[in-house]
């Protein structure tokens, strides 16, 4: 215990409506972290609400209305909440946020898509820069106050080769830039572990995203840029992690798929 | 339900920009086709601009009401999605068709020829541009019809910066112009057309002349719909072909 699942659920209230809240019935997880929940509070439609009635919420939507967003669904009561990730320039939009529960932080995080070449990749640099001093700093009181800690999310990033079906072909694109893959290696070599990695080294994928568009699902044509980076400690105890991929493409609520680690116990 | 009005009934595969459903209209009761239009990261401004583009277009195609080209119904957003609504194609892809039961026979890639050519010139004399003729946008319906697909989602899904040309598959349908990163033009939709007859097993004249001439690397000098229907001669009626109709060809490869 626990076990933490992430997943990027591309609109709440969409996911909703096709097989999230099956999924999330039938889940394991102690904690789901989610992104792009793209819905304030009063939006949740009552199918969710009911759905997540034995859950406790943290949601953190963005002030731009339908954008974003992020949220923690544990089945214990966070004993604190912090959003955002120190930055002014970030503030507001729905990135990021972290809940204490007890011996346990647990992040959700939406890292932008960039786009390279242009203002939204800058925009990213400039979040990646900010979200390493803000880890650094959260992972470094965490462990002070004898915490381990959790960064689940839609990172945006394939750190590797093996992360990506055609990294040939997107070597020059947003998510696989070389200074995007450096950011992820330096972040794992200082203290978070990529759990996903850590079980099944050596390995093509396991993908956790597929574009809605023409074939890449079918094929199998995906990335792995939803990651659940673990402090050491932690990470030590992972004892199985899975991508939930969906049987068929129709079966899809989403155009990501969960990601989820069983840790054992201490 | 979508829309509060089309019940989802099951899944038809990955659209241009999204999963397309078969669903009912609740309203009159007809079967139609919904696409989910996933463009990612778009700001209101974008996405305002998006939706009035995506209206244009289908305006235009109504306009046009080609029976080449889907009839588009709606366009909505329902839990913050992007919708389209066209009318359903009942048949099979090209691209589906070819890979389960080969090349077409000469006669059936000419009848399907003409009528992608008597499509594509109607739109173009109304400066509607597809942006993404390919194997599979072409539907061959069970009642014999011809009809593209996709039409109106193209021009509209590049300007809000997903790259539409990076998605349509491996049969060489991207003109060089717009491999260099050039906009989708009417030149380039009969560039993708070669490509979509020479996937569909056109090797014996005319239509082998005609591949040929629309691989002309110069999109200025690449035959317009026009000049390539004249080569096909006049308008595409010819003696012998009138009466064959998809759905015979449809049934012959049934299992």
């Amino acid at each position: 215990m626990p076990t933490v699942s992430s997943v990027n659920v591309n609109g709440v209230r969409a996911a909703s409506t096709k097989g999230f809240l099956d999924w999330l019935a039938g889940t394991e997880a102690d904690v789901v972290c989610l992104q792009e929940t793209r819905a304030l509070p009063v939006d949740l439609p009552a199918g969710f609400l009911a759905a997540t009635a034995g859950w406790h919420l943290t949601l953190e939507p963005a002030a731009a209305k339908g954008r974003n967003g992020v949220a923690v669904l544990s089945r214990e009561a966070p004993d604190a909440v912090r959003t955002g990730i120190g930055a002014a320039e970030f503030a507001g939009s729905g990135r990021y946020v972290e809940v204490d529960l007890p011996g346990l932080t647990v992040a959700s995080l939406y890292l932008p898509k960039g786009s390279a070449g242009t203002p939204k990749q800058e925009e990213k640099d400039r979040f990646l820069a900010a979200l390493a001093a803000h880890l650094a700093e959260r992972r470094e009181k965490a462990l002070a106050d004898g915490r381990e800690m959790v960064v689940a999310g839609d990172f945006n990033i394939a750190p590797a080769e093996a992360d990506i079906r055609n990294w040939k072909g997107n070597l020059a694109h947003s998510g696989f830039l070389p200074h995007e893959r450096e950011w992820i290696a330096t972040l794992c070599a200082s203290g978070w572990t990529d759990v996903v990695r850590a079980v099944h080294p050596g390995v093509d994928g396991p993908y956790t995203w597929w574009s809605y568009r023409g074939r890449a699902f079918d094929n199998d044509a995906g990335w792995r840029i939803d990651h659940v980076l673990a402090t050491a400690g932690l990470a030590g105890r992972a004892e199985h992690a899975v991508v939930e991929r969906a049987p068929s493409y129709d079966t899809r609520w989403s155009d990501h798929a969960p990601v989820t680690v069983r840790f054992g116990p201490p | 339900m979508i829309g509060g009005r089309y019940v989802v009934l099951d899944g038809l595969g990955a659209g241009l920009l999204g999963p397309v459903w078969r669903a009912e209209d609740r309203l009159t009761g007809r079967y139609l086709a919904v696409q989910e239009l996933h463009v990612p990261d778009m700001t209101p401004a974008e996405h305002a601009r998006f939706r009035e583009h995506l209206l244009r277009e289908a305006r235009r195609i109504g306009a046009l009401a080609d029976p080449g080209l889907l009839a588009v119904h709606d366009v909505l957003s329902d839990c913050g999605i992007d919708h389209v609504v066209t009318e359903l194609a009942v048949g099979t892809r090209l691209s589906d068709h070819v890979a389960s039961g080969g090349p077409l026979a000469a006669h059936d890639a000419l009848d399907m020829a003409r009528g992608l050519l008597r499509t594509l010139r109607a739109a173009h004399h109304r400066q509607l541009v597809h942006g993404a003729v390919r194997p599979g946008a072409v539907v061959l319906g069970d009642d014999g019809r011809i009809a593209l697909a996709d039409v109106g989602l193209a021009l509209p899904a590049e300007e809000a910066g997903v790259p539409i040309r990076d998605q349509l598959g491996p049969h060489g349908v991207v003109a060089p112009e717009r491999a260099a990163g050039g906009p989708a033009t009417a030149a380039a939709d009969m560039w993708g057309l070669g490509a979509t007859l020479a996937f569909a097993g056109a090797t014996e004249e005319p239509l082998s002349s005609l591949v040929a001439a629309l691989r002309t690397e110069d999109p200025a000098s690449r035959p317009t719909a026009d000049e390539a229907l004249a080569m096909l001669g006049r308008n595409g009626s010819t003696p012998g072909t009138s009466g064959r109709s998809w759905w015979k060809i449809w049934e012959r490869l049934r299992p």
